[in-house]
């Protein structure tokens, strides 16, 4: 119907055309020069037609088609559209893609877990880690004393090594109680899961394997369900094999069962990284789960031997799992912010037409009020966007977040709440609507090219001062945007030339796993002793050692509490502790300010299996090298050399000699806190997958050949993994900073160069009306007609628009350079272009305010 | 010099002097004086005599003023086709004078009594303008 009303309209104009050129004819003009006039008086007849259908008055779809093509005309003439619609994409993508992560991690990772709401996670937290493994005697209890849960498991994280068809593989695995797999309910693809009998010590170790793992080895040997696997010296019997993809928690390939645990773990004061996973009953509350833990703890009545304040931890699987949603809860602010200045925009607009007919009930009555109360909806309209707007935008975000993704709560983040981009968003994407609604509001921005009604709404303000304000205003917020990106380049630049306490250059480390079921701490000890030598012989080595933990890395870290006669605080401090070799600091670059190094004969003196293992461990301890941060607080003005350093560890508590005091360095990401460090010889304190790290220009896949042929010589199983060029560590934990303060740099810079080109027209007279205002897109009317030329004002605004994208997607930005996941950009990007189209009535209504006129 | 009635898309009519300014919507000026819902007046005036169509009713507006008044074909259609969803006219394809098809345009039964509303509220605007112009003129 649509079709036929067009043609049946086109057709009608062309017959008046053509009435008109045969009069024009007739009046004895030239076939040309009566086709030009004709032209000329006619006009184009688009505009015609728009005007027709409005008049006719439009269908829900059509209006919807009439708003794009405004929309899109908008675009192109009105730099405030491109703004406000760019910063809505920009922000809908950024909400859309983080939606999407937080879904991810939330949904998917669960595996659909039956009654997955219910399950639980259970640990412990203290005042300065909230999130404390169980020791194996409180995870045994709890899961055998608690009546809460219908079911209740432990597990532990592990690694194991192999040999997958003749080559050494280190596979990631998980010692798992039968009732891990009770609690997640899903049964195995092949054999069953692990029963009661196999959690006892006992019991035949067996383990269950992944699918992707089970397809690798029964490859290798078809018969391996009847078979088995040897994994480090152990023959394990193969229980069962997971559905394809089932990989929980953390992305293991295997799960062995918990009899299967050598190691003793009877102590209850040692968190030796056991965590509990359970289902609550029906019409249990995590509440009631948790009064039940405390109640527990109580019962137990176990010594918290670091600090007073630790207690069990309970937490939704999903809640902690989804990771920290603050991000995706400012997007989405940002977004629903926008989206209501936008309806308050076009609702003023929808008013202010209202207001114009006055054979309208609602039309006389709004009349009325504006006339005898002066309402300066202009005034209304800015005020209810501010007080309104921001609220609601943040209690509906809030409540779509946790609906959406099913979870109780949003995790609070460690590292603190990222306000700059919260005020990022809100700030740039709200200033452009705002002002527009700004703009909308005043009446003498409609229609400017004839009057209008002002005898019943008045305007008070004149037009050159309110323009006078608003570029007032627009200037401070450009002003703000050069600060803001000034100091975000000056805090990169500030980082990235701090001192790390250490030399990059030429550094790389790689690490080296040994089998320990034939490798007790003794044998380890010399046999990294002869790695190093071998490296060492390497020419173009200058310096080589053994360390626990790589700069940089954020794996293997070992958090101690410490304590000296001079502090004297309520609860102790802690420290970060390392295990490494001879040359250490030699070879990082590390200043000695006191003291010495760690020599070879460094080394334990006492005889392994005589004690319990942590025992054993804790005695071999003797010396230890601490940082200036340690030694400034615990020996102000005092040589910290000599003096003893108390390890609180409970029944296992030990005093070390200081032999040396070092440089702090910057071992962690760059700007974050990071504890005093403290450094315990690795021939006292042997580490399974230990770190070799050298300095010189040799290739690595030569090191990593001479490694093999030492370990080979000394005819020890290990594994070489996690190769790492260090010096290249500082630069990329910068990366993110680097683009966030070279994109807003652009972005200022290129503000200010429209400025300078002379966009923005002079501050206009009070004496006339008002010229043209490139900045609000206003066509005010001129003396001289001429109309003012926008297309500056237009690229300006898409370069704007432009670099909002690229703030606000700053993670997806890095997606084009190959860094994440660019099928979830994608689907980002499909649901904010729907988003925005819903969004196209409000952007297309706004502008009608100010549509063209027949012969524009 | 000429005056001139400007017909706009909301039956605006605009009183302006034509100083040979450009005739685009730039042009009005303080001179102007807006006078409603007049378009739709004069066509259904035309149409309440006979049908006509669209270029019809244009050239009987022209003619019927001695030229003082210009209907826009942007002015036009547009009120055609609003006054066709008001019901007060209706609208056919017929042969026209010159032999090809056009949209032949007819009054209702609606339109004929809005025509008499609007006539009764265009003589009282008119007398009290008249009114106001002859005190003002008697008084200076």
């Amino acid at each position: 119907m649509r079709r036929s009303d067009d043609a049946e309209l086109s057709e009608e104009l062309k017959y008046h055309f053509d009435e008109l050129v045969r009069q024009l004819r007739d009046s004895g003009r030239s076939y040309a020069e009566a086709i030009a006039e004709a032209r000329r008086r006619f006009g184009p007849r688009s505009p015609v037609i728009e005007a027709v259908r409005c008049a006719q008055g439009l269908g829900g779809a059509d209006w919807v088609w009439y708003d794009l093509r405004l929309f899109c005309w908008g675009l192109v003439r009105r730099p405030w559209i491109t703004t406000c619609f760019l910063a809505a994409l920009a922000a809908m993508i950024g909400c859309g893609a983080s939606f999407l992560d937080t879904w991810r991690r939330s949904e998917s990772l669960l595996f659909g877990f039956p009654d997955a709401a219910r399950i639980v996670w259970v640990g412990e937290q203290s005042a300065h880690c909230d999130s404390l493994s169980l020791s194996l005697p409180d995870a045994i209890d709890w899961v055998r004393i608690s009546v809460s849960y219908e079911a209740a498991g432990i597990c532990k994280a592990a690694s194991v090594h192999t040999n997958i068809g003749g080559a050494d593989e280190r596979l990631d695995a998980l010692y798992a109680s039968s009732g891990f797999f009770t609690t997640l309910a899903v049964p195995p693809k092949i054999g069953h899961c692990f029963n009661r009998d196999d959690d006892e010590r006992s019991a035949n170790p067996a383990v269950i394997l992944t699918s992707a793992l089970y397809q690798k080895l029964s490859q290798i040997d078809p018969e391996i369900l009847k078979n088995g696997v040897d994994l480090e010296g152990v023959h394990y019997s193969v229980s069962g094999v997971m559905p394809e993809g089932f990989r929980f928690p953390q992305r293991a390939d295997l799960w062995i069962s918990l009899g299967a645990v050598r190691e003793d773990y009877s102590d209850r004061t040692y968190h030796a990284g056991f965590w509990g996973v359970a289902k609550l009953r029906s019409g249990v509350s995590p509440q009631k789960a948790m009064e039940e833990l405390n109640q527990l703890s109580a019962q137990l009545q176990h010594n918290r031997w670091e600090t007073p304040d630790q207690r069990f931890r309970l937490d939704s699987l999903k809640t902690h799992y989804a990771g920290d949603l603050r991000r995706a809860l400012a997007y989405l602010f940002g977004a629903a912010d926008l989206l209501l200045i936008l309806v308050f925009a076009s609702g003023v607009s929808r008013l202010q037409s209202l207001v114009r007919r006055p054979e309208r009930p609602a039309g006389r009555v709004l009349l009325r009020l504006c006339a005898r109360r002066r309402i300066q909806l202009r005034g209304v309209a800015i005020a209810a966007a501010i007080v309104t707007a921001g609220p609601c935008a943040y209690a509906l975000s809030r409540r779509l977040l946790l609906g959406v993704t099913g979870l109780e709560t949003i995790r609070p983040h460690r590292d603190g709440f990222d306000w700059w981009l919260l005020l990022s968003v809100a700030g740039l994407a709200i200033a452009p609507a705002l002002l527009r609604a700004v703009w909308i509001a005043n009446p003498r921005n409609w229609r400017s090219e004839f009057p209008g009604p002002r005898t019943w709404f008045r305007v008070k303000w004149r037009g050159a001062e309110w323009e006078h304000y608003i570029k007032v205003f627009y200037l401070a917020l450009w002003s703000a945007l050069i600060i803001w990106a000034s100091s975000l380049a000056l805090s990169y630049w500030q980082e990235s030339t701090r001192e790390l306490g250490y030399t990059p250059d030429r550094l790389s480390s790689l690490r080296v796993d040994l089998d320990s079921s034939k490798v007790d701490d003794p044998t380890s000890i010399s046999v990294y002793s002869s790695l190093l030598s071998a490296v060492r012989r390497l020419p173009g080595i200058l310096s080589a050692s053994i360390c626990s933990r790589v700069p940089g890395e954020g794996t293997d870290l070992w958090d101690s509490a410490f304590a000296a006669p001079n502090l004297h605080s309520r609860e102790p401090p802690h420290m970060e502790l390392s295990s490494i070799g001879p040359d250490y600091f030699r070879t990082l670059g590390i200043r000695v300010l006191r003291g010495r190094e760690f020599a070879a004969d460094d080394a334990r003196s006492y005889q392994p299996g005589q004690k319990d293992h942590a025992a054993d461990w804790v005695e071999g301890l003797s010396k230890i090298i601490i940082d200036e941060k340690i030694a400034k607080v615990a020996w102000p003005g005092d040589s910290a050399v000599g003096n003893k350093l108390r390890l609180p560890w409970g029944k296992y508590s030990l005093d070390l000699e200081i032999v040396g005091v070092v440089a702090h360095v910057s071992l962690d990401r760059r700007g974050a806190s990071e504890l005093p460090q403290a450094y315990v010889p690795y021939g006292e304190a042997p580490k399974r997958g230990a770190a070799l790290i050298y300095r010189g220009e040799v290739p690595m896949a030569r090191v990593i050949e001479q490694v093999r042929s030492e370990l080979k010589r000394l005819d020890v199983a290990g594994i070489v993994y996690d190769l790492t060029s260090i010096d290249q560590t500082p630069g990329n934990t910068l990366r993110l900073e680097r683009l966030t303060a070279a994109v807003l740099c652009a972005l200022a810079i290129a503000s200010w160069t429209f400025v300078g080109l002379g966009i923005f027209p002079s501050w206009p007279s009070r004496s006339g009306p008002a010229g043209s205002d490139a900045m609000t897109g206003a066509e005010m009317p001129r003396p001289s007609g001429r109309r003012p030329k926008n297309v500056l004002a237009t690229i300006e605004g898409c370069a704007i628009g432009a670099a909002l994208f690229a703030v606000v997607n700053l993670r997806y930005t890095l997606v084009f350079f190959g860094l994440n996941d660019a099928e979830l950009l994608f689907i980002a990007v499909g649901m904010s272009c729907v988003a925005v189209l819903l969004l196209l009535p409000a952007f297309g209504r706004t502008g009608t305010a100010h549509r063209p006129a027949s012969g524009d | 010099m000429a005056v001139r009635l400007f017909l706009f898309p909301d039956s605006t009519i605009v009183l302006a002097i034509d100083r040979g300014w450009s005739t685009s919507r730039h042009m009005a000026n303080r001179r102007d004086i807006p006078l409603y819902g007049t378009l739709d007046m004069l066509i259904l005036g035309l149409l309440a005599e006979e049908e006509l169509h669209g270029f019809g009713i244009a050239q009987k507006i022209h003619a019927l003023s001695k030229e003082e008044l210009s209907v826009g074909e942007g002015s036009l259609y547009p009120a055609l086709h609003r006054l066709e969803f008001k019901k007060w006219i209706s609208s056919s394809w017929k042969q026209s004078e010159t032999g090809r098809k056009a949209r032949f345009y007819m009054i209702t039964a609606a339109g004929r009594r809005q025509l008499r509303e609007s006539e009764e509220d265009w003589s009282r605007l008119a007398a009290a303008v008249g009114r106001v112009l002859r005190g003002a003129a008697v008084r200076s």
